[in-house]
C-alpha cells in the first residue's frame, strides 16, 4: 500500500512527509490526511508549524539572490562560446582530422619494409674474383671457375666444360679473359 | 512550416528535437536559460565560488550540446546534466586538488566570496550577509542530506527524479530531507539571526520582511 493510499500513517512515515507538509509539497488530499494524522502527534504538529514559520521568512531573505544573479548571465556565456568554438573555419576543423592520419599514414610507410628504396637487381654485374681448380687427373680439361659478385658476397659455381683439353696457354688465355667476362641475367639462377 | 518561438519549445523533447533537427541557436538558448540556474546551483554547492561555478556550468553546457543529438532519454534531461554537472564539478575540484567535499566549507568562510568588489546598500548588504551564513550552514550538513535537501527544496524536484541523479531509494531521501530540514530551521533558530526567525514563530509571517535581517 502506498502512502497516497494509506488512511493511517505510522509516526516514522509522519516524520518523512513534515517537510513536504510543512513546506506545502503535497496535494490537497494528502496534505489533508497527514493533517488529521497529526492530530495524534501534537509534537510532530507543533515541528510542522515551526518548519513552516522557519521556512517562509527564509523565503524573504533572498537566500538564493545573488547565485541567481551569478547565474542569469550564463546564457549569454555560453552561446557566445559554442558560436565561436561553431564558427571555427571548416579547413581548421579538417586538419585536426588529417593531420593525425597523415602522421600514421608516413609512421606506417617509414616502418614498412618496402618503403627502403631499393636498387633492381642488376642486370649486369662485373665479375669480381676468378678462381679456375682442376680436377684432379684431368690436367686443362673440366674444371672449375667461381664467379664471386660484388653483390652477392656468395660466389655461385658455373661449371667451366671446354669440349677438348686445353693447354696452358689456352688457360692462360681462359684466366686472362674472364676479368672482362660479363654476367648477365642468365647467371641469375646462380644468385642467392 | 512556421518557424518555432522560444516559448513554444515547451517540452524537453521539442527542445531536443529542434536543436538535432531545427534551429540549433534558439534550442541552444532555450536550453540555457531553462537550466542554467539548476547547473550554477550545483556546480556551486560542490566548488564553493562563483567564478569556479561560472566556469563549471559554460563547460557543462559545451559538453551537452554535442553529446545532446546522441541523449538516450533513459533519464530526463535535467538528470543527464546534473550527472555532467557533477562531473565536471568533480574534474575541477581535482585539478584544484581539492577532492574532498567538505573541503567545500573552506570556500565560505568569511570573506572568500568576491561581495566587495560590488558596492551595495546596507539592506543588500545584510542580505548577502545571510546569504552566505546559509550557504555556510547547508554546508555544514552531510553531503547526502545537503544535496537532498538542494534538489528537493531549493531546485524543486520530485524524488524519483532525486533518487535517478543520487541513486538513493525515496524512503533514503524523505529521511535525509528530513533531517536536513530540522537541522536547518533549528540552527536558524539558534544562529546569529535567531531573533529575526523567532519573530516568525511569535508573529507569523503576514508581514515578514528582511529589512530587519541583522545578527
Amino acid at each position: 500500500m502506498t502512502p497516497r493510499q494509506q488512511t493511517t500513517y505510522s509516526r516514522r512515515d509522519l516524520e518523512l512527509l513534515l517537510p513536504d507538509y510543512a513546506l506545502g509539497r503535497l496535494s490537497a488530499e494528502e496534505a489533508h490526511r497527514v493533517a488529521e494524522a497529526l492530530q495524534a502527534h501534537p509534537d510532530l504538529a507543533a515541528e510542522a508549524e515551526m518548519l513552516r514559520a522557519i521556512f517562509q521568512r527564509l523565503e524573504t531573505t533572498g537566500y538564493m539572490r545573488e547565485l541567481e544573479r551569478q547565474s542569469s548571465t550564463l546564457s549569454v556565456q555560453v552561446l557566445n562560446r559554442w558560436k565561436s568554438q561553431r564558427q571555427q573555419p571548416s579547413w581548421q576543423r579538417l586538419a585536426w582530422l588529417l593531420l593525425p592520419t597523415l602522421g600514421l599514414l608516413l609512421l606506417l610507410l617509414w616502418w614498412s619494409p618496402s618503403w627502403v628504396p631499393l636498387s633492381d637487381p642488376p642486370t649486369v654485374e662485373h665479375v669480381h674474383s676468378v678462381m679456375f681448380s682442376q680436377e684432379a687427373g684431368v690436367p686443362y680439361a673440366d674444371g672449375l671457375v667461381t664467379f664471386t659478385y660484388w653483390s652477392s658476397g656468395v660466389p655461385p659455381v658455373v661449371p667451366v666444360l671446354p669440349s677438348q683439353p686445353i693447354s696452358q696457354r689456352e688457360l692462360e688465355e681462359l684466366l686472362n679473359s674472364l676479368p672482362e667476362i660479363e654476367v648477365s641475367d642468365a647467371a641469375a639462377p646462380y644468385a642467392p | 512550416m512556421a518557424r518555432p518561438s522560444a516559448l513554444s519549445l515547451a517540452s524537453d523533447e521539442e527542445l531536443i528535437a529542434e536543436f538535432c533537427h531545427g534551429d540549433r541557436e534558439l534550442a541552444a538558448a532555450q536550453f540555457v536559460r531553462r537550466y542554467q540556474r539548476f547547473v550554477y546551483s550545483i556546480a556551486y554547492r560542490y566548488l564553493g565560488r562563483y567564478e569556479d561555478a561560472q566556469d563549471a556550468a559554460q563547460e557543462v553546457f559545451l559538453k551537452a550540446f554535442e553529446h545532446l543529438p546522441r541523449f538516450e532519454r533513459r533519464s530526463s534531461l535535467r538528470t543527464w546534466l546534473y550527472r555532467i554537472t557533477v562531473r565536471v564539478a568533480l574534474s575541477m575540484l581535482r585539478q584544484r586538488k581539492r577532492a574532498q567535499w567538505l573541503r567545500w566549507e573552506e570556500a565560505f568562510a568569511d570573506g572568500e566570496e568576491p561581495h566587495a568588489s560590488t558596492p551595495t546598500p546596507e539592506q543588500l548588504h545584510e542580505r548577502e550577509e545571510f546569504e552566505r551564513y546559509f550557504h555556510r550552514l547547508l554546508a555544514s550538513l552531510p553531503e547526502k542530506q545537503r544535496e537532498t535537501f538542494v534538489l528537493r527544496y531549493i531546485e524543486g524536484l520530485s524524488y524519483e527524479e532525486i533518487s535517478q541523479m543520487l541513486g538513493t531509494s525515496i524512503g533514503g531521501l524523505k529521511a535525509n530531507y528530513f533531517l536536513a530540514v530540522r537541522k536547518l530551521a533549528r540552527a536558524l533558530l539558534n544562529g546569529p539571526y535567531g531573533e529575526y526567525f523567532r519573530q516568525a514563530l511569535s508573529r507569523g509571517n503576514d508581514s515578514a520582511s528582511a529589512d530587519n535581517l541583522q545578527p
